[in-house]
């Protein structure tokens, strides 16, 4: 169910910066819109927000949560098969296939290398399909 | 003089990128191979592309094949594609 | 079950429209290669141009397409073969069909002509149209960049927008290669697509489905093959391979072995030249090369690329090789049909028939040419069109390396007998893949067939073609199909005495494997081990595929080719090879280094069921629930 930005939205364009799926459209300073074709309902834009003005796919107003607290994706390099599909879905260029560890290196993995800009909307884990990824709470 | 070129993965095992010997077939380099390197090296080449002068020795004369001054034979690894 | 959603554009007036695929259509060609052999018979008449605006072009997906089943981006480009005249299929791993199913389409039918350059987007189920400006005139990188990263793109660059007969489409770091396909963007005035969404792709049983993709990616990732091989040394690999057999084209496919080859194999780019290896998106193979070029990190060359620009020019310059084949990526032009029509002009060099400044030997004054062609200036506008047209300007025909117009891939086929059939009898042209690939099986694989027999041949180049046919419009990349073979033989080797014998056993199964294509509905299993998307289709789609219909698809699919083909006037006395294929030995000693195409093609005919004019019978048509 998409999410909705109410009339509380003062247009800082948090929201718009960080979504995945550059589902937010809106003008600096003025009310934000979700389009609704393509919100993926993952929240972040709801976590983001800083004067609550989101509401999510159930009508709830959505809570502010320090970045610090958002979850990351861990990945089972084992079970990894190096697809890319989870550095396709990520806007953020948080994620990318390992490098060789050295010349002639075959079993390289996805990679969370640029952790400060994942936003935690847990594309990744949600379309790997062999389940080698989980978002998990990153402990300060 | 003949030169043996190993690549991949034969040449993990036995450390050398090519060596030179002076063998007179490729059932004598197969033994020299097994007697030098051990069991695994043994079995990996046996398992590779055999090429002398680059040409397959199936199409020559297989284990028999002589070799001449000159001639380089070499264990490819095996491959497919489009 | 859901039916596909496919819309029509119309480029004069910029709009679009919804266009009904209905069940019984879905049902019987499912989508990519096979739908659009359909759509493309239904939706124009005999005989237009294919760079005309009466042209269509059609770009689909299949139903595994963006699933997350390995070896799932591929899709395809349908369109009028600007090389042949009959039908073409282009098929490309790159994002463009993921992204353009996310966005909520399966396929678009491209209709008419832009009035000038322009952009489409399909975003989240809109398809809107833009002027393409300045972009139109730049490289495919730089268009390619012009768009957000997250977008699926599908760009021509100047080779398309001039009309170079065998311009490619690029999509990301993979190209909709052969037979036009950028030509046919360019002739419509589309400079680039760009699609966007969020939708999953539909998937009937979807927890066993996931349970399926996992057993198959692991049993793809310990496979010699894919697990090893391709990810080791990439399609690169076969140079080395090809070379050992007499299969790898020389001097404009004179001969069959050149001495230098290593200096330009996939062991020398693995050693040298390779930076890591890389993939399309949701392949766990990872055949794609990356290499460094003048500093840069870029897309290294596939095996064709190697032998092409490599020993059937006689080149040993690896440099050379890496750098044409990224400017051919940036240009946006087909690195076979290229490499090919300049080696041709080579040989009429040679032979004092023509002279384009390229000689044998040498690959220095390449990049230069190759930018010549692309912009088609002066004389060098020709070798825009090939070797076919060159051959009937200059002469030469016996050595035109092409079948039906479009030049063949890098294997030999006087060493490889059943892989020259599979090019003479390939409905887009002379190519190796839609021709069954049996060099696989015959030169250049772990597990050979006598090269030079004719008798089983026939039986099973039928089989392989209905097969491979099959894979790539199920949304599939056939390096996935490679796995059959199994591992135990790479664990014995190619000279080992079982493999040696397999090979020999299935020189004489012409006759088992010909009672096989008429037993397919027997055949009412799946296995991993042999064709495992069978079971991925069945599990996306919920429709009942096995093995036996499986292939069986990819019969129809086969046959509707054909009759586009014959409906433009392709007929048997197309299913041929230049002169030097089948009456010039390769070895001169040895007077069955030829693809003897007289005895093969009866054989082939009556095994697919085809007239002795080698179409299609009305019994096959119907056994095949083709209506035309």
């Amino acid at each position: 169910m998409p999410y909705f930005i109410t009339g509380d939205c003062n247009g800082c364009t948090a929201c718009a910066k960080q979504c995945p799926v550059l589902a937010i459209e809106g003008v600096a300073k003025e009310r934000h819109k979700v389009n609704i074709r393509r919100c993926v309902s993952c929240g972040v834009c709801g976590r983001i927000c800083p004067r609550g003005a989101i509401l999510d796919g159930h009508g709830n107003l959505c809570k502010s949560v320090p970045r610090s607290q958002w979850s990351k994706p861990v990945v089972d390099t084992k079970t990894c098969s190096a697809c890319g599909i989870c550095v396709t879905w990520c806007r953020a260029d948080a994620l990318r296939i390992s490098l060789p560890a050295f010349h002639g290196d075959i079993h390289v993995f996805a990679e969370l290398y640029q952790p400060n800009k994942c936003v935690g909307c847990g594309l990744c884990e949600e379309n790997c399909p062999v389940g080698a990824i989980r978002m998990a709470e990153v402990r300060a | 003089m003949k030169t043996i070129r190993y690549y991949a993965p034969l040449r993990g095992i036995i450390k050398k990128e090519s060596e030179e010997i002076e063998l007179s077939s490729v059932k004598d380099v197969l033994h020299y191979i097994e007697k030098t390197y051990g069991k695994e090296a043994s079995v990996c080449a046996k398992s590779a592309l055999i090429v002398v002068n680059d040409l397959s020795i199936s199409l020559l004369q297989g284990a028999k094949t002589p070799l001449n001054d000159g001639d380089v034979i070499g264990f490819l690894p095996v491959c497919g594609g489009g | 079950m859901r039916t596909p959603v496919y819309a029509i554009i119309d480029l004069n007036k910029r709009t679009s429209a919804r266009f009904e695929i209905d069940e019984s259509m879905y049902r019987k060609y499912i989508g990519g290669k096979i739908l659009g052999a359909r759509l493309l018979y239904d939706l124009t008449p005999a005989g237009v141009d294919p760079l005309g605006p009466d042209a269509v072009v059609i770009i689909n997906t299949s139903p595994a397409n963006g699933t997350g089943a390995p070896c799932s981006s591929r899709f395809n480009m349908t369109f009028k073969n600007v090389l042949t005249g009959g039908i073409a299929s282009s098929n490309c791993g790159g994002q463009f069909g993921v992204l353009m199913k996310r966005a909520g389409y399966d396929g678009i039918i491209l209709r008419g002509q832009s009035e000038t350059p322009c952009v489409i987007s399909i975003v989240d189920k809109q398809i809107t149209f833009s002027d393409a400006g300045e972009l139109w005139g730049k490289d495919t990188e730089e268009t390619q960049n012009a768009f957000p990263k997250i977008y699926g793109k599908l760009v021509i660059g100047p080779a398309g927008e001039n009309l170079v007969r065998y311009a490619a489409a690029v999509s990301g770091e993979r190209v909709a290669g052969r037979c036009g396909a950028g030509a046919v963007l360019g002739a419509k005035k589309i400079k680039a697509i760009v699609a966007y969404g969020t939708q999953r792709p539909y998937v009937a049983k979807p927890e066993k489905f996931a349970k399926y993709v996992k057993k198959w990616v692991s049993f793809l990732r310990n496979h010699p093959m894919t697990g090893e091989a391709l990810p080791n040394y990439g399609s690169a690999g076969l140079v080395s391979k090809a070379n050992a057999t007499n299969a790898l084209p020389t001097h404009n496919f004179k001969y069959g072995h050149f001495k230098d080859a290593q200096a330009v194999s996939g062991e020398t780019l693995a050693d040298k030249y390779l930076v890591r290896n890389s993939s399309c998106i949701s392949c766990p193979i990872r055949c794609e090369r990356r290499v460094q070029v003048d500093g840069k990190e870029v897309k290294g060359p596939e095996y064709e690329t190697c032998g092409f620009f490599g020993p059937n020019i006689d080149c040993i310059s690896m440099e050379n090789m890496l750098r044409l084949n990224y400017q051919c990526d940036l240009l946006g032009m087909d690195t076979i049909s290229l490499a090919s029509s300049i080696a041709f002009a080579m040989e009429l060099k040679e032979n004092g028939l023509a002279d384009f400044g390229v000689s044998f030997g040498n690959s220095d004054n390449l990049i230069e040419i190759v930018e010549k062609i692309a912009a088609r200036e002066d004389i060098y506008g020709e070798l825009a069109n090939g070797s076919k047209w060159l051959s009937e300007k200059y002469g030469g025909k016996e050595y035109a390396m092409h079948s039906k117009g479009l030049e063949m891939a890098s294997y030999e086929p006087r060493r490889s007998v059943g892989m020259g059939l599979g090019y003479a009898t390939s409905n887009r042209g002379g190519c190796h893949l839609n021709g069954g690939y049996l060099a696989l099986l015959e030169s250049v694989g772990v597990l050979s067939m006598d090269a030079l027999s004719t008798s089983a041949k026939p039986a099973f180049t039928a089989f392989f073609q209905n097969a491979l046919e099959a894979i790539s419009a199920s949304g599939f990349c056939l390096f996935s199909a490679q796995s059959f073979v199994p591992a135990i033989l790479f664990k014995l080797g190619p000279h080992h005495k079982v493999t040696r014998a397999v090979g020999k056993i299935a020189t004489h199964m012409g006759g088992g494997v010909r009672a096989l294509l008429w037993m397919l509905p027997i055949l009412h299993f799946n296995s991993l081990y042999l064709f495992p998307h069978a079971e991925v289709l069945r599990l996306v789609t919920g429709l009942p595929f096995y093995t036996g219909s499986f292939v069986h698809l990819g019969d129809r699919g086969y046959n509707m080719e054909r009759l586009y083909n014959f409906r433009e006037g392709l007929t048997g006395k197309d299913d041929s090879l230049p002169d030097r294929l089948t009456k010039m030995p390769q070895d001169p000693n040895n007077p069955r280094t030829i693809v003897n195409l007289d005895k093969m093609l009866p054989v082939f005919y009556r095994i697919r069921g085809w007239n002795t004019d080698g179409s299609p019978s009305k019994r096959t048509l119907r056994k095949l629930g083709i209506r035309v």
